[in-house]
């Protein structure tokens, strides 16, 4: 399931990347390939489990099953099951939606989100089928369990900023709406992985699976030679695009464990309240003078990767201008109201996590 | 749904625009003639259908890009792709591209042979022409697959609550199958909510869409006595397109066609002047009374060229002269004075060569033709409901300026534009008596063919009915 997922995450950015180098691309692309293999493997092991189970063939531990319209496997299996048939949904409805309404020219679109949320079932159905076996197990075992389950934490967060990564990028660094969607998406995951786990750095450790994946696509992916396949090119390029460099997610992650660890005793809205403030005011304190850099031609090398750029970046866009994009919206007194919602859409999503990650602890099966 | 059968049903009349969609070009790729069919795609972003016929036979290879015609984007192409040479007919290559966005684009063909290289741009306008419906097949297929997602989220949701947490082997009591129910009822109400959430994204963005379904700038038009008053405003189209950017076409910003509505017996080629940003005016020359529908071709800046409709009413015949002279029409002349070629039989869509020879009063092809506009002829292509409108030239259908600006990068552009028969006056160059004008109907029908050519006498503009099967 870790394999799965892990060639589903690889093959989101290498498709992203190839329709920012190459441009065109067909359903048989590796790209493509690497993705619903992730549904396939997760269809194929989910089947097996929910028909072993269900038909009590290969002696299999019928014990720690649920129950589904007289189908029986661990719930996990479903959730795989689920993502995989969403997956799959996604694929026709993708097509007709291109030629209904054109090509892929973005990433939030319904038959995208449907793939996304699959995929996030997959993701999820592996974690609950990690805890629901750590759960049970001896301390050794679970020690390794654990290991998988926070490795798959860590693939939910990096589909979650594939799905808001149009709404990151680093020309949106400095407005308040950058801060809002990743209020909205990410302490979900930071304090659901660390209640479940029961791990003390479990966020850090998640966003450290990220910044990993994410550092090894923007230093990996140029050494590809490319080149655009489909016009208007308006910055050539003759190598795969990678992302940008990761967010610093890693460093509010690792002022929420610290945080989480000094308040063991204080009830759950509390530590959503104080988990998710500290959560949304880190990151301002360190992603906002960091975007200064990373739109200077101080980032413009291998390390940083700012001189990056799709061949659809038009010169005067205000990627490739080095500039901030500051919305109408968050004139005069938007600003801090986009950000009040961001303050509260972090403690909100905080406690929904943590709401999660008390329930997964508890799976048995 | 309902709203995307109604965009459907909405497209229907903006499809039948009186342009064609299809691109139809001859012309000279270095050495090499080429006929090319491109057929843009109906939803952009989408991919344009490309056909090219050599008339020469030792064509090793075409490659084709795509390009924007002019900005940014027409200075660095794309990989170009390698057309695919048939099998049946080597001399015919095929291939797609993709067209990203709507605009003034440009399709670079580059030709290898024996006799060298040669290059040719073809300027394509894309913009989306219609919405898309499901069909019942896929409609239902996806119909099944939501209802089972929907039915796995309640199924999930109820095992999750009453009996995830539960050790091995036991058996849920009273309370969690309880919650169990509960969580099951949340998780349709949720479904049901996230359905209906969806639906709205969906009707938003087929909504979003059906702005971007082309609509030329609208013209109306007013008479003061003889002169005419063209108004032309924005169409509400989500492109921005101005109403002072033209740019001439063979020496005028505006060519309109004004063709009499009862029995398209009448029709004028005329040439209003611009007067002040979306204002077009014309002392009419002598003209007879009549309704009269009205096409004007314009070309934007970028390339983007647009076919404006209107009508208008002259009470009684205006006596001239007119300001232009360029100006010329009238009754329209039958055959005698040209020869339309057989063509056999002609079908919608199908790309082929009208061919005509001008005759002399002795019935031998005329020696004395002169350029008239800078081109060998002119000929519009009138289907007679009025549903189809096409001004075409020796090269075909494309616009005369975007095919220059096309060409501003080609090296052998000089070659290109003289041996295309876009003969100038006074270069001394011979117009010669036969000529062709490849093009497509794009729907069955009975059109209205009208030849303009120029003797020393002259203009003269003629007619020839053919009818167009399925």
């Amino acid at each position: 399931m870790a394999l799965a997922c892990t060639s589903a995450i690889v093959g989101a950015h290498w498709d992203i990347s190839w329709h920012s180098s190459i441009g065109r691309d067909n359903f048989w692309t590796p790209a493509h390939i690497a993705i619903y293999l992730c549904g396939v493997f997760g269809g194929i092991s989910s089947s097996w489990l929910i028909f072993s189970n269900t038909f009590g063939i290969g002696n299999p531990d019928r014990a720690n099953t649920v129950t589904i319209f007289g189908l029986r496997a661990p719930l996990g299996a479903f959730l795989v099951a689920w993502g995989g048939v969403a997956m799959l949904t996604s694929a026709p409805f993708d097509d007709w939606w291109h030629n209904a309404y054109g090509l892929d020219v973005k990433i939030i679109s319904p038959p995208h989100v449907l793939l996304i949320f699959g995929f996030l079932s997959v993701q999820v159905g592996g974690l609950v089928l990690a805890l629901g076996e750590m759960n049970r197990a001896t301390a050794e075992k679970r020690a390794l369990l654990e290991k998988l389950f926070l490795y798959l934490g860590g693939l939910i967060l990096i589909t979650l900023t594939i799905l808001i990564l149009e709404l990151t990028t680093r020309t949106l660094m400095h407005s308040a709406r950058f801060y809002r969607v990743l209020g909205m998406f990410i302490p979900v995951v930071l304090a659901a992985m660390s209640r479940a786990s029961g791990n003390r750095w479990a966020a850090t450790i998640t966003a450290s699976v990220y910044t990993i994946f994410l550092l090894g696509f923007q230093w990996i992916l140029p050494l590809f030679p490319a080149e655009p396949k489909l016009g208007p090119v308006y910055s050539p390029t003759t190598y795969f695009v990678p992302p940008q460099f990761p967010l610093l997610l890693i460093v509010p992650a690792l002022a929420c464990d610290l945080i989480w660890q000094r308040m063991k005793g204080a009830g759950a809205w509390l530590q959503s309240l104080v988990g998710g403030l500290v959560f949304l005011s880190v990151m301002v304190a360190v992603q906002w003078p960091f975007a200064n850099f990373l739109v200077s031609d101080g980032a413009k090398n291998w390390f940083f990767g700012s001189h990056h750029f799709g061949y659809y970046v038009h010169p005067n866009s205000y990627l490739r201008r080095g500039l901030f994009w500051h919305p109408e919206e968050e004139a005069g007194f938007g600003f801090a109201m986009i950000m009040g919602q961001a303050a509260f859409l972090s403690v909100l999503t905080s406690r929904l996590g943590m709401g999660f990650g008390n329930w997964m602890r508890t799976v048995q099966r | 749904m309902r709203k995307l059968i109604a965009l459907a049903l909405g497209c229907f009349s903006l499809c039948a625009h009186v342009g064609v969609n299809d691109v139809f070009f001859e012309g000279l790729a270095g050495v090499y003639p080429l006929y090319v069919t491109i057929r843009p795609p109906v939803v952009i972003p989408g991919v344009a259908e490309i056909t090219i016929r050599s008339a020469a036979k030792d064509v090793k290879g075409i490659r084709i890009a795509p390009m924007t015609l002019t900005g940014a984007g027409s200075k660095y192409p794309p990989t170009p792709d390698l057309a695919v040479q048939s099998k049946e007919d080597p001399q015919t290559f095929t291939g797609g591209l993709w067209i990203m966005s709507a605009g003034a684009w440009q399709v670079k063909t580059m030709v290898e042979g024996a006799r060298g290289t040669g290059e040719v741009s073809v300027p394509v306008r894309a913009a989306s022409q219609q919405v898309s419906t499901m069909d019942p097949v896929t409609g239902g297929v996806l119909t099944v697959l939501m209802i089972l997602l929907a039915a796995g989220v309640v199924g999930i949701a109820g095992a999750a609550a009453k009996e995830a947490q539960l050790p091995p082997g036991t058996v849920p009591d009273h309370r969690k199958t309880k919650r169990g129910w509960l969580a099951m009822g949340t998780a349709a109400m949720l479904s049901l909510g996230v359905i209906w959430i969806g639906a709205e994204w969906w009707n938003a963005e087929a909504q979003d869409y059906s702005r971007s379904l082309y609509k030329p700038l609208t013209m109306q038009a007013k008479l003061n006595q003889d002169l005419l008053e063209l108004q032309l405003s924005e169409s509400g189209w989500y492109q921005v397109k101005t109403l002072d950017d033209f740019v001439a076409d063979h020496g005028h910003l505006m060519h309109l066609y004004a063709i009499r509505e009862s029995d398209l017996g009448i029709v004028y080629h005329l040439h209003p002047k611009f007067q002040k940003s979306g204002k077009f005016v014309l002392k009419l020359p002598e003209m007879a009374a009549g309704k009269y529908r009205l096409f004007a071709d314009v070309v934007h800046k970028n390339g983007f060229p647009e076919t404006l409709t209107s009508s208008m009413e002259l009470r009684e015949a205006t006596k001239g002269p007119g300001e232009s002279p360029d100006d010329a029409g009238g009754v329209l002349k039958g055959e005698g004075l040209a020869v339309l070629e057989p063509m056999g039989e002609l079908r919608a869509g199908k790309p082929t060569m009208i061919r005509f020879t001008v005759k002399d009063a002795d019935g031998n092809p005329a020696a004395n033709l002169k350029p008239y506009l800078g081109m060998a002829a002119h000929l519009a292509v009138v289907k007679r409901d009025f549903s189809v409108f096409s001004h075409l030239h020796p090269n075909g259908n494309i616009s005369m300026a975007a095919f220059e600006m096309a060409q501003i990068n080609n090296l052998r552009l000089s070659n290109n534009v003289l041996v295309s028969s876009h003969a100038s006056e006074g270069d001394g160059q011979r117009v010669p008596a036969e000529f062709g004008f490849p093009f497509g109907f794009p729907t069955s029908g009975e059109y209205l063919l009208i030849l303009q050519f120029a003797r020393p006498s002259g203009v003269e503009t003629l007619s020839f009915d053919v009818k167009v099967s399925n």
